[in-house]
């Protein structure tokens, strides 16, 4: 009994002494799912080195992040779509300013099974099939099987860039919702009539790339990092760091280190195409 | 230490501790549901906008009052011309900070950003919106109270209602400017769900109950006891995970699906989780018969069988009822496991179970880091959870109840 | 005839008690395969040393899990901690104290109950609004772990009510007839001799605080946090959260499947092992003061 007692005893005694530090400084990086193997990568080298600042990464989207940096319940907010008009005139409700850093590039690649004979696709082809106007993969060159196409999350970036960009800011069809890149991977993967966008770190072998064009006679390319360095892919756009400015100072390593050539060699060993003011060596 | 100098201590104090600590439950629940339901019932009485917008029209314009579901048509266009609720023969466009940037460009009065047209700080918007206005009567415009021009007038909009909360079909919390919260699809994909994790809680609890307490022997009893009680330590996201690596998989090849993660993955994963609880109550309600009822139905000639479920089962019928309703119970809440793999699509599906359903629990799950703290979709996201509260209330309730009356019995 | 009638009978009962074997045998199948599955998969990655002293690297896919780990063991510590604090002299409160048989404790019960059958999201639900929100304790250690310590508080009454009221009359008739008062008998005799059974109570409850996930999605766990937590008010990666985290949200999670099958197979051992250890203590228990 005395034992169990003393135990008790030591653990509370441990909790206060331990308990009782002001909360650790890291910083909290949130927001798109994109950018997330970045952020992942960033916190990881980070980790390694003691002086450095810890990071914590958490998920739920680029619009998540962004209101999460305005209630500060985020230090950077992460983002794969340029900050919006009315979140402007959030933060300037509220006398902050915010400032951004693009970090890389995304190709949003547009992926199908493996098995899918259909090699390119029109901007004007996928627009219809994600309003569901074109129902069979016949009509754009396929087998005669019906089109299941995925569709992402509203609050993620990814989805209001395809919205935008693909879709003209027109409605969506009646398509089921992946909560996430990785998982849209696995569900395509699985499934030989599918098809669905994701940026390209998360593409791997099991499941197949198509080639963009934005109208019939131009050539058609394939989401790769030189293709979108070199411009010749229609569905690029840049990844974001947002962060209050009045708080550079502290993020000082942070943003130093995602801008320097490291940094930037860390974005295209994610899988990201490197952002060419940051990282000379491409120009050459 | 603490052991022989508590025992000094005067033991009024400790009895006087333990008695506050014996309310520390019922203290807790209502804390619980004060919280739950403030924040929740927030949610009614409030515009059907974001905080800080309004709505305004022309000022000649006939239309002074708008219900929630006309103004959701309006913005999603499918009211295209106010003379289809009552207004003149003009043509809607709706004009907020979401698209006010393409509208301009579309009417091509602005090239790049609206700043330039606005200013930085937008302090010319109003009296842009006024010269706007008089070129577009059929304006309908949904901004802050400060951008509103002298020459349009703000519209009254009815309050979310509780029955629109319930009854609306559409559950789209994170749309702006006008969000929409029917809370339907979700309750359905948790009833559907409920409905299918019962029948298949159905098909093995009792069964493997009367086996356990009627047929097994005591050693094997014993064995199949821990195990169960094995099962029910088994956290629920691990269940979600064999789910979705497992089951989901397994589904779509099965019924040559787009995709597995149907409502029959989650019902088929949670009949799993409420097992335990379905068996250990119904085993006990079993073996409470009392043995004279069953041995006077053996010596009458009756096997063992024909007195169990002569006997037996009419005798524990409340218990094994409520047995089902504690499991249901369990059902109902669970979050994790249905979380991974009924593909959260909030869709009404009628009774189709090879569809993609999205539950309440999940729903909350699912949106609430998405959610800024103290909008529109928070508040609903804790209407939600005080739906999920009352539901579970009243089936556990229900489920006591009946214990209560098997004791009495 | 009769006995036409009577091997008929004892025909259709033979193929029903099959029945009911097979369905039993399905149960307790599905409990083995998914244990033998995560045992399976999961082994090779927790063999690897270093999956227990690492943290997670390259986009979730390699190295280990510790921060979850330390993670999960602080959020389950405390938050039984608090409870057993408050639980067992609620329980005690429930055996000894409260009138039986009155208003007053039926009243307790159904709170205890409805605490009981409250679903865990909405725990979470209500630790983001008061501990995250109103206290301002922000997505900390203390924040979940008051979650979960509430969550489970009314396991741990249900349990030591039951613990002490399984305390055999003699010893309390004993006690009191040598004179000592009502809190010295429970203090002395009641609390000692139900001991074993509460604290088999308590690690049931950690196996149950270790493996939920709802009460700690937006109250403390961080879906990455590579360094371990240094106060009460950091946030910390957990086992549970990692394991769904790995599903879900990695950047691949078919590279990240062994981690996750690892995370998957942690959670079970943590979980088994616990159960072990309580059937043990409940043995020993039971030896010792020849209880039913």
């Amino acid at each position: 009994m005395k034992l169990y007692y003393c135990a008790f005893e030591l653990v509370i005694f441990l909790i206060i002494v331990l308990g009782c530090q002001p909360q650790s400084r890291y910083i909290k990086i949130k927001g798109s799912e994109t950018v997330l193997p970045i952020s992942l990568k960033l916190a990881e080298e980070f980790g390694k080195v003691p002086r450095l600042p810890g990071i914590s990464v958490t998920a739920g989207g680029s619009g998540v992040g962004i209101a999460a940096l305005l209630e500060k319940n985020a230090d950077i907010a992460m983002s794969s779509r340029e900050i919006k008009f009315e979140e402007k005139l959030k933060f300037k409700d509220r006398k902050v300013a915010y400032c951004e850093k693009i970090i890389g590039y995304d190709a949003l690649a547009i992926v199908t099974h493996p098995s899918n004979p259909v090699d390119s696709i029109s901007l004007r082809q996928l627009k219809l099939i994600f309003q569901d106007s074109i129902q069979y993969w016949s009509e754009v060159g396929g087998h005669k099987q019906k089109i299941v196409a995925f569709n992402r999350e509203s609050s993620s970036g990814t989805y209001e860039f395809f919205k935008n960009v693909v879709l003209k800011k027109q409605k969506f069809g009646k398509l089921e919702t992946v909560g996430a890149n990785g998982e849209l991977v696995e569900k395509i993967a699985a499934n030989p009539r599918s098809i669905g966008y994701v940026g390209i770190a998360y593409l791997n072998p099991k499941v197949k790339t198509l080639k963009v064009y934005e109208r019939a006679g131009e050539p058609a390319a394939a989401p790769t990092i030189e293709n979108t360095m070199k411009g010749i892919y229609p569905l690029v756009r840049p990844l974001y760091f947002y962060y209050l400015c009045e708080r550079e100072k502290e993020l000082a390593p942070v943003l130093d280190f995602i801008t320097s050539i490291k940094g930037q060699e860390m974005v295209k060993s994610v899988g990201y195409p490197p952002n060419k003011q940051y990282y000379p060596i491409a120009n050459k | 230490m603490l052991y022989r100098r508590s025992s000094q201590l005067p033991s009024f104090f400790w009895e006087a501790f333990i008695k506050t600590c014996g309310w520390s439950s019922s203290v807790i629940v209502i804390i619980i549901v004060l919280f739950l339901f403030k924040e929740g019932s927030a949610l009614f009485g409030q515009k059907p906008l974001e905080k800080g917008l309004i709505a305004a029209v022309h000022i000649q314009n006939p239309i002074s009052r708008l219900s929630q579901r006309q103004l959701e048509q309006l913005v999603q266009g499918k009211i295209s011309n106010w003379k289809e609720i009552g207004g003149r023969d003009e043509k809607v466009e709706v004009l907020s900070l979401n698209n006010l940037e393409k509208k301009l460009k579309e009417w091509k009065l602005v090239s790049s950003a609206p700043e330039e047209l606005l200013g930085g700080e937008l302090e010319k918007l109003s009296s842009f919106l006024d010269s706007l206005l008089s070129q577009k009567p059929g304006l309908l415009i949904i901004l802050q109270q400060k951008y509103i021009p002298q020459s349009a007038k703000p519209i009254e909009l009815e309050d979310i209602t509780l029955w629109h909360f319930l009854a609306g079909t559409e559950w789209e919390p994170a749309e702006s400017p006008v969000p929409s919260f029917g809370v339907l699809p979700l309750l359905w994909g948790s009833l559907l769900v409920t409905i299918g994790a019962t029948f298949f809680a159905l098909l093995l609890g009792p069964p493997v109950a009367i086996y356990l307490a009627e047929i097994a022997p005591v050693k094997v009893k014993s064995i199949i006891k821990t195990m169960i009680e094995l099962l029910a330590g088994i956290p629920s996201v691990v269940f979600g995970f064999i789910g979705l690596v497992v089951l989901v998989p397994s589904i779509q090849q099965w019924f040559n699906l787009d995709s597995g993660s149907t409502a029959l993955a989650g019902s088929f994963l949670l009949a799993i989780i409420a097992l335990p609880t379905i068996i250990s109550v119904t085993e006990d309600a079993i073996s409470d018969t009392p043995r004279a009822l069953k041995e006077a139905s053996l010596a009458l000639g009756a096997t063992h069988w024909q007195t169990i479920y002569r006997v037996v089962i009419p005798y524990s019928a409340t218990g094994i009822i409520a047995a089902v309703l504690l499991g249901v119970g369990r059902i109902v809440g669970e979050t994790m496991a249905v979380l991974m793999v009924t593909g959260n699509n909030p869709q009404l599906v009628g009774l189709d179970f090879l569809s993609s359903v999205r539950t309440m629990s999940a729903a909350i799950a699912a949106e609430m880091g998405e959610a800024p703290q103290g909008g529109l979709h928070y508040k609903s996201l804790f209407a939600v959870g005080c739906i999920l509260f009352m539901l579970t209330f009243f089936i556990n309730f229900l489920g006591e109840l009946l214990k209560y009356f098997k004791k009495l019995q | 005839m009769h006995n036409d009638t009577l091997q008929r009978n004892y025909l259709y009962q033979r193929i029903v008690f099959l029945i009911l074997k097979v369905v039993t045998i399905f149960v307790v199948g599905v409990l083995f395969f998914v244990l033998f599955y995560i045992f399976s998969k999961g082994i090779g990655t927790v063999l690897r040393g270093s999956f227990w002293i690492e943290i997670p690297k390259d986009g979730l896919s390699g190295g280990g899990i510790l921060p979850a780990i330390v993670g999960t063991t602080l959020l389950t510590l405390l938050s039984i901690l608090l409870s057993s604090a408050v639980g067992i002299p609620a329980g005690i409160f429930m055996a000894e104290y409260a009138p039986k048989k009155s208003i007053l404790k039926v009243l307790v019960d159904i709170m205890t109950n409805n605490l009981a059958g409250i679903p865990s999201i909405v725990f979470g639900l209500f630790g983001m609004s008061l501990f995250v929100i109103q206290l301002n304790f922000g997505d900390s250690i203390l924040a979940g772990s008051l979650t979960l310590a509430i969550m489970v508080l009314p396991v741990i009454i249900r349990t030591t009510e039951q613990a002490v009221k399984a305390v055999p009359d003699e010893l309390r008739l004993a006690s009191i007839g040598m004179g000592a008062t009502k809190f010295q008998t429970i203090w002395r005799i009641i609390l000692p001799v139900s001991f074993p059974r509460i604290i088999t109570g308590i690690i049931l409850s950690i196996g149950r605080v270790a493996g939920e996930t709802a009460p700690i999605l937006f109250t403390v766990a961080a879906l990455y946090l590579p360094q371990l937590p240094r106060s009460i008010f950091d946030q910390v990666m957990a086992l549970p959260y990692h394991l769904y985290v790995l599903c879900v949200s990695s950047p691949d999670p078919q590279k990240s499947l062994p981690q996750a099958f690892g995370t998957a197979l942690v959670l079970l051992l943590m979980v088994l092992v616990l159960n072990l250890i309580a059937t043990y203590i409940r043995n020993q228990y039971k030896r010792k003061y020849k209880l039913k």
